[in-house]
C-alpha cells in the first residue's frame, strides 16, 4: 500500500486546486492522546510544502485529563496563531465532546474528521445529584433511612475508620426529605424506587451528552464530516496511541488541505517514536484508505 | 543521541519550534555564558531547551537556582565577569528578583545581561496577569518583545549584543502566545565568543551601592536612559510603515501585532491604515510616533493588558501639541489576552465600520454543550492521599481547619472533591500567611507547601514560625521534583538540570536546622493513610511551630523514568460493592469511574492502592 501511496502522490500538493492563500486546522482533544504531536506533523509538512507556520494551543492546568485545543495556520500571508471562529478549514477531534465544544471555529465546509471515543470528565461524575418534589414528599424518612452513605455517616467510622463521610446525605427537615451538601450522587433510592410517592428525581449538574447526540449535532453544521472510532480501530492496528495518525491519514487521503500524503506520511515517520515507527506507519496508511473511500 | 533541531550548527536550515525553543536558541547562538533561573510556567521549556543545547555545547553553564532572585543575582555576578548572562522566570518570578533588579538596572550591564520575562495574560497559569512593561519603565530598563517565533530567536540574540552597546540590562518580556506558540524558524550562526577574559571587574563604586555609590549610579542610569530613548528609533526590529493618504495609525507590538495584522488582512485594510510595529516597547519610539501622529487624523492602540503604550503615545501628543484622536482600552479589553476575533471585534468600531465576523457561520446555539473539564489531581497522586488524611483528621477530631496554602499541584486541593485549600497567593507565602492567621483564629492553622516551593521561599517563614513560636503546622508536601511546571530538579532531589549529581538537601536538615526540634518534626509516606492520620492527630494534639513532611514521589514522574515498571490495578469486587459512591464523590481519584451504572477502575489507575482503605464493605483490593 506504501507504494501505491506514494506513486499516486509523489511530489508536492498539486497546489493548483488549493487557491487560498491561508489554511487554518484545529486538533483538539484530551491531553496525553498526542492532539499535539498532530499538529506539530501538520506543521512540519506545511513547513515543508513553503509554508509560513503558526501554532498555538489551550490547555488547562492537568497533566492530564483535561481539554486540549492546538490552532495551527499555515499559509503564504499570515502572522496570528489564532484564526477567526468560523474560518476552519479542518477540524480534527481526537475525543467526540471535544469536537463539540470547538464547533464555533467551524463553516459548513469545514472538513471535521472526528473519533467517536468519549472521555467522560470525573467531574461529571461527582455532580450527580437529587431533586426532591416538595408537593409529593411527606417526610417519611424512608429515603434517609435508606440511604446507604448516610448510614455509614452515622456509624461514624466503625464500620471502617478510614471512610470519609463529611456529614449526613438527607434529612427529614420541617417535614420534608432534604437532600445535603454530603450526598454522593449515587442515586441508588431512584434507582431502588424508595419512595412510596415518587418524590425523588435523580439529574446531573453536569452532563456529558449523549454520542448520538454529539454526532448529530457535529453533522449538523458541516457538510463534510467523517465519523469513526479511532480508537477501536487504533486498537486492532496495535497501539491505542496511534489514533492520532489514522485522523492524520484520513486527512492525507481526502486532500482538503494543500498537504501532500507523502510528505504527511514521511513527516509521520519522522516524528513517532523508533519503536512505534511500523505500527504507526500502518494507522497511518489505514486512514489514507479510509480517506480515500470519503473523498467527494 | 539524534540532535534536535534547535541544536544543529546549520544556519539557513528551517524548522517549526515552540517559541521557547527559539528563544532557548537565540540565546545559545548569542553566545550566552551562564544561564539560571527558576522553573515557572509558561517560561520553563526556554531553560530545559537551552540544558539539552549544552549537552552538544558544554561550554557554558547553566543552573536551575533555588528561587528567581538567587537565578537573577547569578546571571548578574556572571555579567560582572564579562559574561553574556541570562535569567529566566515567569512574570511573577520577577516580583522576587525585583529587588535587585530595581537597583542592577543602576549599574547597568557589563557582559550582555538579559533577563526574560515570561507573561501570562488570562492567568492560564499563573495567579495574577501584572503586565512586566511597567517594570522597565520602574528601573528604566529598556523592554523588548517579539511578534513572532522567528523574531523571538532574532530579538533575543540581538538584546545581548545591544546589552554590551548600551552597558544595560534588558528585559526580554513574551507572553504564553509567543511561549507556548509553535512557528517557523530559519537557524542562524552560532556566535564565537572566544577571546574574551572572564574576570571580575573590580569597578567597586559600580557595584557597591552604598549611598554615596548609589547617588553617582542614579545619575549614570539617567544618562544610559537618554540614549536609549534615541536609539528607540532606530532598533532594527521597530518599524514604521506609512500607507499614502493613510489618516489613521495602528500601533501594537509583540503578539497583539500578529493578531493587528491578520486583523487588517482580513478586513481587507492593509492599504489604509499606516502601522507602528515596536520590537523595544520600552523607551518607546518618540520620533517614529511623531511622524505617526502628524500624518494621522486617529490612532489606535492594539495591546494586551494594561494601557503601557497608550498612556505614553497620550503624553508624547500632548507634550508634542498635536491634536489627534488616541484610543485603545476604549476598544480592546484589559483584562485576559487578545485573540483575532477580539482584535477584528475593538478594529471594527474604533473604525466604525460593520463586523463581518460578527456573526458565526454556523449556528451553535441550540447545539449541545459539551461538559467541562476542571484540573483534578492525577490519577494516583500523592497529595490527594494526604488532603484525604486531612479532612478525615478534621472530622474525626471534629475541628476546621484552616489551609494556608502555596503554589503547587497541591493548589488543585481547592476544587471538589477535596475543597481544603482556603488561600494561596504566590509562592511561599503558605507560612507567613498562617504565622498571621494562627495570631488571631482560634483553631489549627496549616501552611501548605510543595517541596519545590519550600526551597523557593518557604524557609524563612518557617524560621519565622520557630522564632516568634507561632501556633502553625506546617505540612510539606513533598513529591519530590517541582511536578506542575513539568518534572523540574530542585535542591532536595540532588540532581542539577544537566541531569548530572549535584549536592542533595535533604528537607528534614533544613527544617531542623531552622529550629524545629524531634518532638516537633514527622515523616509520613503521604500513601500510608495509617502512618499519615496517626501524625496528623499527633501533630495537631500539640501546640507551637511544627512539620510534617508527608512525602511519596510524584506518579507521573515516576513513571515517565520506570516506563517498564510493572503496574498492578485495583480491582472491584462487584459481589461486595455497593455502588454507594463514597469512593468516588469523598476520594475523588479519576481512575475510580462510573461504567454501565458500577464503580468501576480504569486504565488509569497506578496501584497506588490508596483506595482499598477507604472502602466501607472492603471492595477495593490489588489485582493479584
Amino acid at each position: 500500500m506504501g507504494l501505491q501511496l506514494s506513486r499516486k502522490t509523489n511530489m508536492k500538493s498539486e497546489n493548483k486546486f488549493f487557491e487560498k492563500d491561508n489554511y487554518n486546522a484545529l486538533c483538539v482533544g484530551i491531553g496525553g492522546t498526542g492532539v499535539i504531536s498532530a499538529s506539530i506533523i501538520l506543521g512540519w509538512a506545511a513547513l515543508q510544502e513553503g509554508f509560513k507556520v503558526r501554532t498555538a494551543e489551550t490547555h488547562g492546568m492537568s497533566q492530564r485529563g483535561g481539554s486540549v485545543s492546538s490552532y495551527l495556520r499555515f499559509g503564504k500571508n499570515l502572522e496570528s496563531p489564532f484564526m477567526v471562529e468560523g474560518d476552519l478549514d479542518v477540524l480534527l477531534a481526537f475525543e467526540i465532546s471535544e469536537g463539540l465544544r470547538s464547533l464555533r471555529f467551524t463553516n459548513k465546509n469545514t472538513f471535521i474528521i472526528a473519533s467517536k471515543n468519549t472521555v467522560i470528565p470525573p467531574s461529571v461524575l461527582t455532580h450527580k445529584s437529587l431533586k426532591i418534589d416538595g408537593n409529593k414528599c411527606v417526610g417519611c424518612g424512608n429515603c434517609v433511612a435508606h440511604c446507604l452513605p448516610n448510614q455509614i455517616y452515622n456509624e461514624k467510622g466503625e464500620k471502617n475508620y478510614y471512610t470519609l463521610m463529611k456529614g449526613p446525605t438527607r434529612k427529614v427537615i420541617n417535614g420534608y426529605s432534604t437532600v445535603l451538601e454530603s450526598c454522593t450522587g449515587c442515586v441508588q433510592c431512584v434507582i431502588d424506587n424508595v419512595c412510596p410517592f415518587g418524590a425523588i428525581e435523580a439529574f446531573n449538574e453536569w452532563e456529558y451528552p449523549d454520542v448520538k447526540l454529539i454526532e448529530e449535532d457535529i453533522k449538523s453544521v458541516s457538510n463534510n464530516v467523517i465519523l469513526l472510532d479511532a480508537n477501536s480501530i487504533a486498537i486492532k492496528v496495535g497501539n491505542i496511541l496511534t489514533a492520532n495518525v489514522i485522523l492524520l491519514g484520513i486527512l492525507a487521503g481526502v486532500q482538503k488541505i494543500p498537504l501532500s500524503p507523502n510528505i504527511l506520511r514521511e513527516t509521520v515517520k519522522k516524528f513517532v517514536p523508533k519503536k512505534a515507527l511500523d505500527v504507526n506507519v500502518k494507522a497511518f496508511d489505514i486512514g489514507f484508505d479510509i480517506g480515500i473511500n470519503n473523498k467527494k | 543521541m539524534s540532535r534536535p533541531f534547535y541544536a544543529l550548527d546549520k544556519p539557513g536550515e528551517k524548522g517549526v519550534v515552540l517559541g521557547n525553543d527559539a528563544l532557548a536558541r537565540g540565546i545559545f547562538e548569542a553566545g550566552v555564558i551562564v544561564a539560571a533561573g527558576y522553573p515557572g510556567t509558561p517560561s520553563t521549556e526556554i531553560m530545559e531547551t537551552l540544558a539539552r543545547i549544552h549537552k552538544f555545547y558544554p561550554y557554558f553553564e547553566i543552573e536551575w537556582s533555588t528561587n528567581e532572585a538567587v537565578g537573577f543575582q547569578v546571571a548578574l555576578g556572571a555579567s560582572m565577569c564579562n559574561a553574556r548572562a541570562f535569567a529566566c522566570m515567569k512574570h511573577v518570578g520577577l516580583n522576587v528578583a525585583a529587588d535587585t533588579f530595581m537597583t542592577a538596572t543602576y549599574a547597568g550591564a557589563h557582559g550582555g545581561f538579559v533577563v526574560l520575562s515570561a507573561d501570562d495574560p488570562n492567568c492560564y497559569s499563573s495567579q495574577n496577569e501584572q503586565d512586566n512593561r511597567y517594570y522597565g519603565l520602574h528601573a528604566l530598563c529598556p523592554v523588548f518583545e517579539a511578534i513572532n517565533i522567528q523574531e523571538a530567536k532574532d530579538v533575543i540574540k540581538y538584546a545581548f549584543d545591544f546589552s554590551e552597546e548600551f552597558q544595560s540590562l534588558v528585559m526580554m518580556r513574551t507572553t504564553t502566545r509567543l511561549n507556548h506558540a509553535r512557528g517557523d524558524l530559519i537557524l542562524g550562526e552560532i556566535n564565537k565568543i572566544e577571546d574574551r577574559k572572564y574576570n571580575f571587574d573590580k569597578d567597586r563604586e559600580r557595584w557597591t551601592f552604598l549611598p554615596s555609590n548609589a547617588r553617582v549610579q542614579r545619575v549614570k542610569q539617567l544618562e544610559r536612559y537618554e540614549k536609549l530613548r534615541t536609539f528607540s528609533d532606530n532598533f532594527p526590529f521597530t518599524k514604521l510603515n506609512m500607507k499614502d493618504g493613510a489618516k489613521i495609525g495602528l500601533i501594537s507590538s509583540g503578539i497583539p501585532y500578529s493578531y493587528a495584522n491578520d486583523a487588517l488582512l482580513k478586513l481587507n485594510l492593509t492599504e489604509k491604515i499606516s502601522t507602528l510595529k515596536l520590537g523595544m516597547v520600552f523607551p518607546q519610539p518618540e520620533k517614529l510616533m511623531e511622524k505617526l501622529f502628524e500624518n494621522s487624523e486617529r490612532v489606535v492602540i492594539v495591546e494586551e493588558l494594561e494601557p503601557f503604550l497608550e498612556d505614553f503615545a497620550k503624553k508624547l501628543a500632548f507634550e508634542l501639541d498635536i491634536k489627534l484622536e488616541i484610543a485603545g482600552k476604549k476598544y480592546f479589553r484589559r483584562n485576559s489576552e487578545l485573540n483575532l476575533n477580539e482584535v477584528i471585534k475593538g478594529l471594527t468600531k474604533f473604525l466604525n465600520i460593520s463586523n463581518p465576523f460578527v456573526d458565526l457561520p454556523v449556528d451553535i446555539r441550540n447545539l449541545h454543550k459539551a461538559s467541562p473539564r476542571p484540573p483534578v489531581l492525577c490519577p494516583g497522586c500523592s497529595h490527594r492521599s494526604t488532603f484525604y488524611a486531612l479532612k478525615l483528621m478534621e472530622q474525626k477530631l471534629g475541628k476546621n481547619f484552616v489551609y494556608s496554602s502555596d503554589i503547587g499541584c497541591y493548589t488543585l486541593g481547592f476544587y471538589k472533591p477535596i475543597e481544603a485549600i482556603d488561600a494561596c497567593i504566590c509562592m511561599g507565602a503558605s507560612i507567613g500567611m498562617a504565622n498571621g492567621i494562627s495570631k488571631l483564629h482560634d483553631g489549627p492553622v496549616l501552611a501548605i507547601i510543595g517541596d519545590s516551593t519550600f526551597f523557593h521561599t518557604g524557609i524563612p517563614g518557617l524560621i519565622d514560625a520557630v522564632y516568634n513560636q507561632n501556633d502553625v503546622f506546617v505540612i510539606i508536601m513533598d513529591n519530590s521534583i517541582t511536578a506542575m511546571t513539568g518534572f523540574q530538579p530542585h535542591p532536595g532531589t540532588g540532581v542539577k538540570i544537566t541531569g548530572q549529581p549535584g549536592t542533595k538537601i535533604p528537607l528534614e536538615s533544613i527544617i531542623r536546622g531552622a529550629g524545629i526540634t524531634e518532638d516537633r518534626l514527622w515523616i509520613v509516606d503521604s500513601n500510608d493513610l495509617e502512618q499519615t492520620t496517626r501524625a496528623i492527630e499527633e501533630a495537631i494534639s500539640v501546640k507551637g511551630p511544627r512539620v510534617l513532611i508527608s512525602r511519596h514521589p510524584c506518579v507521573l514522574f515516576e513513571k515517565s523514568i520506570y516506563r517498564d515498571k510493572i503496574i498492578i490495578p485495583v480491582q472491584i469486587d462487584p459481589e461486595k460493592c455497593n455502588n454507594c459512591m463514597i469512593c468516588i464523590k469523598n476520594f475523588g481519584c479519576p481512575a475510580l469511574t462510573l461504567y454501565d451504572g458500577k464503580v468501576t477502575v480504569d486504565g488509569q489507575c497506578t496501584g497506588c492502592g490508596v483506595c482499598i482503605k477507604i472502602c466501607p464493605f472492603e471492595a477495593i483490593s490489588l489485582k493479584e
